[in-house]
């Protein structure tokens, strides 16, 4: 087993592969906090299509797949976090526009150009052994602005996630930091799209802050759980798919889906 | 309106998106009084309390705070550290927050610094507040634990943690059993008698069990007195 996995570290791109899932897992996780709390689960699922939608027209207009989903993420949450800052729609009407409407282009897209159905495949499921350096400062440096946001705005981000209208009366800038969070999710989606795939993206983002926010009694410690589930989702995942060679997005989403399954029966054996 | 105005608000309209929620109100509150506004849903209460607490800027007339006319952000900034607010009650909290955590959050906007102001001084002033709120004994409990009264009382102690000149409570016991409303009502009282702040309270309800100094009934945009 030592063998397999010395040998497996001794190529580049699984390097890679291991630190962004361990980089993604540690950082991206502390979106999910914001996804629960302001209860945007509607919305991190249609950035996942819209994220679609970006990496079929990278693939269809033949440039990047990555930088496509995360041109189209970035847009997108510019724009829903605007019209929810201004309450001009509500957030369901927001996703159902955004969902429907990015998965329709994105197999119309995908359907009139022939893209090759392997490399349609690596948009849903990731293809984190494509990895290039580049890719992995690029998902270093989106970890790095998502932990420094949370430590840097930590008591603003915890008075809009508690009560945003007394966030607002204390003169808390709410916009921008809903904005911000926003665009950080966008970019977080897009990034945990390059490791897991679109369709377990939930893996790394979601689950881990959910598990997190059922033991937790205070907010740090949420945090901090949420960073240590999605660690353990990281490299859990990364060594069994390795170990039982199996597709890495799946087996990081079996832990993900696991660690959530014992805290649910161990609160409710309490 | 003398000199002992804590809020004085002259000629004041406002409203959203060109749409007016408050027509040429004026309004004055002495110091140390305990002032109950009342109106129905969409009355305008709340834009009431947001210009007092320099979160909106009226369209015509002037509001002062503390003696401080309200006329740009700086002097907005700085009359919202002596200003408590308690809003009304969250039904679905998700996120997980201790009761130490909830009530120094209170201190956001005052000289309180997360990073510069000695972690130990925090805690002492928040023991002290859920001393005074009789929350002592739940510092570390999880605020989704707690019932709807217990919620608003920490919710109390967060306002009451900034030492408050000015203190504002927007529909304070809406969704609460009469048992927890009595309760915080006797508390709210309590306090004012001891800390001596200004009280404005707004809400649909009558709120007979406390003794206000003065009442008024907002309608169409329009205050009307009952003093």
């Amino acid at each position: 087993m030592v063998d397999l996995i010395l040998s497996a570290f001794s190529v580049g791109v699984i390097r890679n592969a291991f630190f962004a899932m361990v980089i993604g897992g540690l950082t991206l996780s502390l979106l999910g906090i914001i996804i629960v709390s302001l209860s945007l689960t509607a919305i991190r699922f249609t950035l996942m299509h819209v994220g679609l939608l970006g990496a079929a027209a990278g693939l269809a207009l033949g440039f990047s797949s990555t930088l496509g989903a995360y041109a189209a993420v970035l847009c997108a949450s510019f724009a829903m976090g605007f019209m929810v800052n201004r309450q001009s729609i509500t957030a369901s009407s927001i996703s159902g526009l955004f969902m429907t409407g990015s998965l329709a282009g994105a197999f119309i897209l995908l359907a009139v150009t022939g893209v090759p159905a392997m490399q349609v495949f690596d948009i849903f499921a990731g293809n984190i052994l494509m990895m290039s350096k580049g890719d992995l400062i690029f998902t270093f440096l989106v970890g790095l602005a998502v932990v420094l946001t949370f430590f840097v705005a930590y008591r603003e981000i915890q008075l809009v996630l508690l009560n945003r209208e007394l966030a607002h009366l204390l003169g808390v800038p709410v916009e921008k930091i809903i904005g911000l969070m926003f665009v950080l999710l966008g970019l977080g989606i897009a990034t945990a799209l390059r490791l897991v795939g679109a369709l377990l993206v939930d893996a790394i983002i979601l689950l881990p802050a959910m598990a997190a926010l059922r033991v937790a009694k205070n907010f740090g410690t949420a945090l901090l759980l949420s960073c240590l589930f999605g660690l353990v989702v990281a490299v859990g995942g990364f060594f069994g798919a390795l170990l039982l060679n199996l597709p890495l997005g799946s087996t990081a989403a079996l832990v993900s889906a696991l660690i959530l399954a014992v805290v649910m029966i161990i609160n409710r054996l309490k | 309106m003398g000199d002992s105005s804590i809020v004085s608000l002259k000629n004041v309209s406002v409203g959203y998106s060109k749409k007016p929620v408050l027509n040429n109100i004026t309004l004055g509150i002495s110091q140390g009084e305990k002032v109950l506004i009342n109106g129905s849903n969409g009355s305008g209460k709340s834009t009431l309390l947001k210009l007092i607490g320099g979160s909106l800027e009226p369209w015509s007339g002037s509001v002062a705070v503390l003696n401080t006319p309200l006329t740009n952000n700086r002097y907005r900034q700085t009359i919202r550290r002596h200003i408590g607010i308690l809003t009304q009650i969250q039904q679905e909290t998700q996120i997980a927050v201790s009761v130490e955590e909830s009530v120094l959050l209170g201190l956001w906007s005052t000289e309180f610094s997360y990073l510069r102001r000695s972690k130990r001084e925090d805690r002492l002033r928040v023991k002290n507040t859920l001393k005074s709120i009789s929350m002592d004994g739940f510092a570390k409990r999880d605020i989704r634990s707690l019932s709807g009264g217990q919620r608003q009382k920490v919710a109390l102690g967060r306002a009451l943690i900034r030492n408050p000149k000015l203190l504002m409570m927007d529909e304070p016991t809406t969704y609460l059993d009469s048992y927890a409303k009595e309760e915080l009502i006797e508390l709210i009282d309590d306090l004012w008698q001891e800390l001596n702040f200004t009280l404005i309270v707004v809400s649909h309800e009558n709120l007979q069990n406390i003794n206000f100094n003065s009442s008024y009934y907002l309608e169409g945009g329009s205050l009307g007195g009952s003093d």
